[in-house]
Parts: structure tokens; C-alpha cells; sequence
């Protein structure tokens, strides 16, 4: 029954949502106003139809309704229950039902906020938002439907009796539950990881986040409303999709570096960088669109950047689960491929048919010209060039040449990280550059004289942190540098903070407290920045540290023996070999960690030995100065091989990732207007 | 009996290099010695190993470097590296004896000198036209700034942190 009710609400909500598009964007071509709430009406409800038929499935994954072959694929009668409820998105059709689930929440959340606002845009920001949401229902109930069931056909040639799907075939039996107990597959090994119940809704939240800017662009575009109307609208939103795709990402490289075994968390594996690819994008538009907000300027490339970053999302979408670029996370595979790559290419040229097209007739002009190249909005403008390069080199390494190359020449190709890393780092540098001298100069105009007055005292900070770098026994000079380019993007962040607490301190005689407090209160937006800009700093200094001094070694040990590494010492204790309460087998190592002389930690890195993949998972001492990072290779109770790595500075990265995460949300976070004394209800 | 004075003078002369002759041999004999000993341990090392595995990716998987994959067809490529290395070839002639017989894919970097500067060549474009987008945007606006320029030259003044405090209000202000 559950199946029937899952499957009835999935067919309800793709119907709500396509009468939303048709009613909203008619009503609003017509101007019937009671079409257009009608519209919007529907649109409101896709999300509890979608949210029933989510928790059908939940429902179906928790009390172990093997029938349905979606809950057959990804658990089994040992899936502990944290485990059953992520495998929603554990799979090709619930992770798509998820993605419908979560584009409908926002979508509700947008109608709802922004309806009374801003009236002329919402029709046709509703018809957008629909007809992405309708595309993703369409492909849950038509091509990856969650709730497909087994069946027997007992009249049917010996390979083709077991079938999985939707309608009753005739003269169908089902399946013993016995046997489909069995028979369960169980959830993919690399799922089996807090990271994972995170990391994925993390990532889809950002990427449908992405969806309502480009709805609310597109609605400026057919109605004709090019104010910033639809930038205030979508300010937060875009802010909202970035945390998540930020936080996402990190959350991924958290996960790779924990589950994957390799000792580090990126390795510019295409499935990384098709979602790396809408957050460049989606970096370049969060702060283009400020030049817009405060001079108008910018109207024609803000708009090409937020659908750019749409169509970005759709096309790692595509990628991730069409299998074009086969990786680690090629488990979303199946025949959802072509539908996606369709509309990815249908929504991109409509988009900039409809831009080109509003273009052309003089509608995107800009309010105010660039006055000089050290204006804060030029800088920005270089900073968005970056952005633009960097997303350039990286689709190319990622999707374009590996898919030229087999197309036109037959010949298939691996871009590795020695690849990427070769263009990526000046770029990347260019960015720090950027992110230091843009927070320092002034909108409109700036002179050099005044932004290099304003460099002072960061440079000298920068300077004195290279020196003490050195000093500390620093010998690459690239690593140096490196430290040196990022350090001074953070230290300007600092120096804004510290100027504008200072600038309120000598006005009004704050405390220092309270006028930091005061600052981030009234312009959280620029101070919340700051606090991002920080992050990525601390992010910067981490990979620069744990990428380039790395040390790895591999050495078998006997029982007793010890390695060396660097002032660590590892002796190995013991070996056995156990099985979880999920039923899987663990090769379990034991090993001693001291340092100094002194024993500092017990590790216990094991293999888990699933069937479809042995899994090495590392143990690990973490501390502010590095991670002692180790694998166990192989071994028995005789014998044992290990992988050390140490990682200096690595815990920087999730640091960085955390404070990253904070200055959004301070920067996201909705301004509490006091209500004037006096004022009543 | 005595013996001619020039065959004394050559055996003074075998007499004063004995040393270094002994020397000389007691070097090949430890050097054969290391390396019997190396042949016998098998003296290539698992670092050695990954060193070169660690710029190949695994032929199954993709996008997965072959010093980090367990897969039967990995284990047996690590081991055919170690048998090539004991065999004294260098990191690059083991890698490329892959490239010959797998192809491309093998590596991280394209071999064939096409799609290698393809690799190369391209992103390099990319950012020249990123750039170029800049500069044309500049040089449009830049083409029109004089009839802004006037109103905000004033702007571009130096500051003291009064007039950054009142600039910075006033930015506050305009948000409320």
C-alpha cells in the first residue's frame, strides 16, 4: 500500500506542476490574476505531494519492503537504521526524489517570501521554478521510479521472470520475502559514513538553491522588470546556495579523506569538479551582483554569470549520473543521460535566446560606467575573470578534452591532479591577490595613493609572516610565497575589521567588543564577507601545508617491529579479524603511536571487507600541527603492511570550511529592523 | 741470487699500489655483495613502487591513481612496476612501457604530443579569454567614463579615519 500512495503522490505533484507552469506563465501573459494564483496555488502544493511520496519511501526503507526493488538495491536485513534512511539518497531514483523534495521546499519557501514583493516577477519566476521542478518529477515517474516492485513471470523464458516494475504485469506473482530478505543487496560500502548523511543533501540543497536565482532572472527577462527587483529577491537565496554547496564540498573532501583512503580530500576526480563548477560560477555572481546592487552596473553579465551557474548545475547534474565520466561516484549511474542532457541544453538556450533577445532591444543597459581600474567594481570585475578562467580550465580538463579526445580521435585520456594543479595555482594565486586588494578600495574610484596607504599595514603583516615562515625552516620558496599571497588576503580582512571597530571607537567611544559587534550588526553583509574571506584563507594555508610538505612512506612490519617517520614512532601490536553489527568483515591492525619517546595514541586503521569493494579505512591522530594518518595495506597476525601519511596543518581545511560556513551565514542572516519607538500594531 | 735491478724496481712498484689493488677489490666484492643482497630482499621498496604508481591510474576504475587502488587488476600492475624496477628500468621507462601497450589513459598527463598540448594550450586560451572579456569591458566603459568621472573625482582623495568613519556611516545608512 505504501508503494500505491508514494506513487499516487509522485503522479499528483507532476501534474500540480505542470498546470503551475501553464496556469502562471498564461496568467501572467494575459494578465488574468486569478490564473496566476492559481498557479502559484498548485505550485504550493507539489511540495506535500512530493513530501508524501518521500516519506513512502522512507517508510518502505525503514520497515524493509524488499518488494520494492529500490529498497532491495540498497539495504539489506543489517542495514543499522541511520543507514536505511540515508540510502534515500543512496541510489539513482531516491536521490533524484530528494532532489525533487528539496527543490520544492524552496520552491514553496520563495513563493511564499517573495509573493506580496514582488508581484510582477512571481508568474513567471513560478513557471521556471515548476518546469525544472516538472522536468526532475518526470524523470522519478518515468524513467527512475523508486517504487517499482519485483515480479515473477512464471510464463516467461528463464532470464526474463524477474521483473521490476510499476503497473502489475499479468499474471504476475510476487516474490517470496524470504528470498528478497535474502537476496537484498545492501547500501553501497562508500555510503556507510556520517559524511555521507550530510554531504549529499548538502550539495543537492546547493544546487537546487541555484535554481531560484536563475527562475527569478528569467522572470526579469520575460517580463520585462530589469531592475534589481529580481536581485533583492534572490540576494539570500544565492547566498543560501552557496553555503550549502560550500559546505557540501568541504563535507565531500571530509568524506574522501576518511572513506577513500588516499590521505587527502581532493583529487580533482570529474565528479568533484562538476560541483566545484557551479560554485566558481556561483562565487563570480555573489559578488558581481553587489555592482549591480550599489551602481547598477554589470546588468548584462550578472545575468549571463547566474545563468551560467544554473546551467552548470545541470550539467554536473548530467555528468554525476549520465555515466559520460566514469569515477568513484559512478554508482548514480543509469539511462537518465539523454533526457538530462536535453534539458540542459533546452533551458541553456532559452536562457540566452531570451537574453540576447532583451540585449538587443538596448533593455540591459548600465546605469554607471567603470571610473577607474582600482575602483572596487573593476576589481571585482578582474576577480569574476578569475572565476571565469579557473571554470574554463577546469571543465575543459574535466569533461572537455577527455570527451573530445574519445569523440574525434578515439583515443581516451586521464587528466590528473599534475595537470590541473598546473594551471590552476596562478590562478588560484590571482584570486588571493584579488580578495586582498578589492575589500581596500572604494566603490566608485579609488586612488593608487590611497589604496596604496591602505596597503601598509597589511603588506608589512604579510611581510613579517614570510619572514617568520622562513625563519621557522621553510626552505620552498614556492610554499613561501604561496603562504605569503594568502596570508595577505586574510590580513586585509582583519585590517577592515579592525579599521572600521577603530573608525567607531574614536567617534563614539565604544569598547572594542561592542563596536566589532556594532560593525557585523549593522553591515553584516560586508563583515560577514570578511569572516568568508578568513575562511578561505585559513582553507588556503591548509592545503597549501598539507600538499606540499606531505610525507608518505609504505613499510611492512613484523609483529613487535617499528617505523620511524619524521619524530613519530609506529609499532605494530596486533591483528584480528572481527565482524560488525552490519555483518560486514573487519581486518582490525593495532598500533602504538609515540612521539618523543612517548606513547600519544592507540590507532586501530582497518579493512572492511565488503564484498563489491574492500574499503581501508585509516586510523588517524589529529592535532593542530598535523594529522598522523595511517592505512592498513594488507596483512595477518604475523605480519602487516602500512601506508603512513603525516599531513601537516590538514585539520585547517575543515577549520577554515567551519568559519567559511559562519561568515555566510552572518552575511545571509535577515536584518532585525527595530520598529520606531512608539510604534504599535 | 739476486735479482735484476729492474724487476726489483717493478716489484717495489706492485709492492706500493698492493694496497689500493686490495682496496679496489675489497669494493667490487662489497659492492657484489650489496648486490646479491638487494637482488635477494627484493630491494626495490613499496615507496619505490608507489612513486611511479602514484602518476599511473588504475586501468578498471576511473580517475583513480593506481597507488590508491586494491583491484586485481591494480595489484597485478604494481607488481609487473616492481618486477620492471628490479630490472633496473627508470620510473619514466616503466611508464612509458605502459603507455605503449594501455595508451593514454594510463596516465595523468596525455603522452601523445596533440592532446598533450591540447592539455596545455587550451586552459591557457581560457584565461585569455577571460581576460580579454575584461579589457573589453573596461575599454567599453572606459570609452564613456568621462561623463561620470567629474561627480566622483572626489572620492578619490585620501582619507583620515573620520572621513573613512563617515564614508562607512553613510554606507551604513544607505542600508537601513
Amino acid at each position: 500500500m505504501t508503494a500505491e500512495i508514494g506513487l499516487a503522490s509522485l503522479t499528483l505533484a507532476f501534474g500540480l506542476a505542470l498546470y503551475a507552469i501553464v496556469a502562471s506563465a498564461w496568467g501572467a501573459r494575459k494578465g488574468a490574476a486569478e490564473l496566476m494564483l492559481s498557479g502559484r496555488n498548485a505550485a504550493l502544493l507539489v511540495f506535500p505531494a512530493v513530501l508524501l511520496a518521500t516519506g513512502c519511501l522512507v517508510s518502505a526503507l525503514m520497515t524493509e519492503q524488499y518488494q520494492l526493488a529500490y529498497v532491495y538495491s540498497v539495504t539489506d536485513p543489517q542495514t543499522p537504521a541511520i543507514y536505511r534512511f540515508t540510502a534515500l539518497w543512496g541510489s539513482q531514483k531516491g536521490s533524484l526524489l530528494l532532489w525533487s523534495l528539496l527543490m520544492s521546499a524552496f520552491t514553496s519557501a520563495a513563493i511564499g517570501l517573495n509573493w506580496r514583493g514582488e508581484r510582477r516577477l512571481m508568474p513567471y519566476a513560478v513557471a521556471f521554478m515548476m518546469a525544472t521542478l516538472a522536468f526532475f518529477l518526470g524523470l522519478s515517474l518515468f524513467v527512475e521510479n523508486p517504487f517499482a516492485r519485483w515480479w515473477i513471470l512464471p510464463d516467461a523464458p528463464p532470464d526474463e521472470q524477474v521483473v521490476s516494475t510499476v503497473l502489475i504485469p499479468p499474471g504476475a506473482i510476487a516474490p517470496s520475502e524470504a528470498n528478497l530478505r535474502a537476496g537484498a543487496e545492501g547500501l553501497n560500502p562508500l555510503l556507510r559514513h556520517f559524511g555521507m548523511v550530510i554531504h549529499p543533501p548538502m550539495l543537492y540543497l546547493g544546487f537546487v538553491g541555484f535554481t531560484i536565482p536563475f527562475a527569478f532572472a528569467m522572470s526579469a527577462l520575460a517580463s520585462g522588470d530589469l531592475s534589481t527587483g529580481w536581485i533583492r529577491a534572490t540576494r539570500r537565496w544565492s547566498l543560501i546556495a552557496w553555503i550549502c554547496l560550500s559546505a557540501g564540498l568541504i563535507l565531500g573532501g571530509r568524506w574522501a579523506y576518511d572513506v577513500l583512503g588516499w590521505g587527502g580530500y581532493w583529487g580533482w576526480d570529474p565528479v568533484e569538479n562538476a560541483a566545484f563548477l557551479p560554485w566558481l560560477m556561483g562565487t563570480a555572481f555573489i559578488h558581481s551582483v553587489m555592482i549591480q546592487e550599489k551602481r547598477g552596473m554589470l546588468k548584462l553579465w550578472n545575468m549571463l554569470l547566474v545563468i551560467a551557474t544554473f546551467s552548470a548545475v545541470m550539467f554536473g547534474t548530467f555528468a554525476t549520473r549520465s555515466g559520460v565520466i566514469e569515477s568513484v561516484h559512478s554508482f548514480a549511474r543509469s539511462e537518465v543521460g539523454f533526457p538530462m542532457l536535453a534539458f540542459w541544453a533546452a533551458m541553456t538556450f532559452v536562457a540566452l535566446a531570451t537574453l540576447l533577445w532583451r540585449w538587443r532591444r538596448g533593455e540591459l543597459r548600465d546605469e554607471h560606467q567603470f571610473a577607474n581600474l582600482l575602483s572596487r567594481e573593476s576589481l571585482f570585475v578582474l576577480n569574476n575573470v578569475v572565476f571565469i578562467a579557473l571554470f574554463l580550465a577546469i571543465f575543459w580538463g574535466s569533461f572537455g578534452l577527455p570527451i573530445t579526445s574519445e569523440l574525434l580521435l578515439g583515443v581516451e585520456v586521464t587528466i590528473g591532479a599534475e595537470t590541473f594543479e598546473f594551471y590552476v595555482v596562478p590562478l588560484f594565486i590571482a584570486m588571493y591577490v584579488l580578495m586582498g586588494l578589492a575589500p581596500l578600495s572604494a566603490w566608485g574610484a579609488t586612488s593608487a595613493r590611497r589604496l596604496g596607504a591602505a596597503l601598509k599595514a597589511p603588506l608589512a603583516l604579510t611581510a613579517m609572516s614570510i619572514v617568520a615562515v622562513a625563519l621557522s625552516g621553510t626552505s620552498l620558496a614556492v610554499a613561501t610565497i604561496g603562504y605569503g599571497v594568502v596570508l595577505f588576503a586574510g590580513f586585509v580582512a582583519l585590517f577592515e575589521i579592525y579599521r572600521g571597530a577603530k573608525a567607531r571607537r574614536r567617534s563614539l567611544g565604544e569598547a572594542w567588543l561592542r563596536a566589532v559587534g556594532a560593525l557585523f550588526g549593522r553591515n553584516q553583509r560586508r563583515y560577514g564577507g570578511y569572516i568568508v574571506h578568513l575562511g578561505v584563507t585559513v582553507i588556503g594555508i591548509g592545503v597549501i601545508a598539507s600538499t606540499v610538505f606531505q610525507t608518505e612512506t609504505q613499510h611492512t612490519l613484523a609483529r613487535g617491529d617499528r617505523i620511524n617517520v619524521l619524530n613519530y614512532s609506529l609499532r605494530y601490536d596486533d591483528f584480528v579479524r572481527a565482524q560488525a553489527v552490519d555483518g560486514r568483515m573487519m581486518n582490525i591492525a593495532s598500533v602504538t603511536l609515540s612521539r618523543n619517546g612517548g606513547e600519544i595514541a592507540r590507532l586501530r586503521p582497518r579493512i572492511d571487507d565488503y564484498p563489491q569493494l574492500p574499503m581501508k579505512i585509516a586510523g588517524a591522530h589529529s592535532t593542530l600541527e598535523n594529522d598522523f594518518y595511517v592505512l592498513l595495506m594488507s596483512g595477518d597476525i604475523e605480519r602487516a603492511t602500512f601506508r603512513i601519511y603525516v599531513n601537516p596543518l590538514v585539520n585547517l581545511v575543515w577549520w577554515g570550511g567551519i568559519l567559511l560556513v559562519i561568515g555566510t551565514v552572518i552575511a545571509a542572516y535577515p536584518k532585525v529592523i527595530p520598529s520606531p519607538v512608539g510604534a504599535t500594531r | 741470487m739476486s735479482r735484476p735491478i729492474g724487476s726489483r724496481h717493478v716489484a717495489a712498484g706492485v709492492s706500493a699500489k698492493r694496497p689500493y689493488i686490495c682496496l679496489v677489490l675489497i669494493l667490487l666484492v662489497l659492492l657484489a655483495f650489496a648486490a646479491i643482497s638487494r637482488a635477494q630482499a627484493g630491494g626495490v621498496t613499496d615507496n619505490d613502487v608507489n612513486r611511479v604508481a602514484e602518476r599511473m591510474y588504475c586501468p578498471v576504475c576511473e580517475n583513480i591513481p593506481l597507488d590508491d587502488c586494491e583491484t586485481i587488476a591494480c595489484v597485478e600492475w604494481k607488481a609487473e612496476i616492481r618486477a620492471q624496477l628490479e630490472a633496473g628500468q627508470s620510473d619514466q621507462a616503466v611508464i612509458d612501457s605502459f603507455v605503449a601497450r594501455f595508451g593514454d589513459n594510463v596516465v595523468g598527463v596525455p603522452q601523445d604530443p596533440v592532446l598533450r598540448a591540447l592539455t596545455v594550450i587550451v586552459p591557457l586560451l581560457a584565461t585569455a579569454l577571460a581576460i580579454a572579456v575584461g579589457v573589453f569591458t573596461f575599454r567599453r566603459f572606459g570609452a564613456r567614463r568621462k561623463l561620470s568621472l567629474t561627480g566622483e573625482r572626489a572620492l578619490a582623495g585620501e582619507m583620515s579615519d573620520d572621513a573613512y568613519r563617515q564614508r562607512l556611516e553613510a554606507d551604513l545608512q544607505g542600508r537601513r
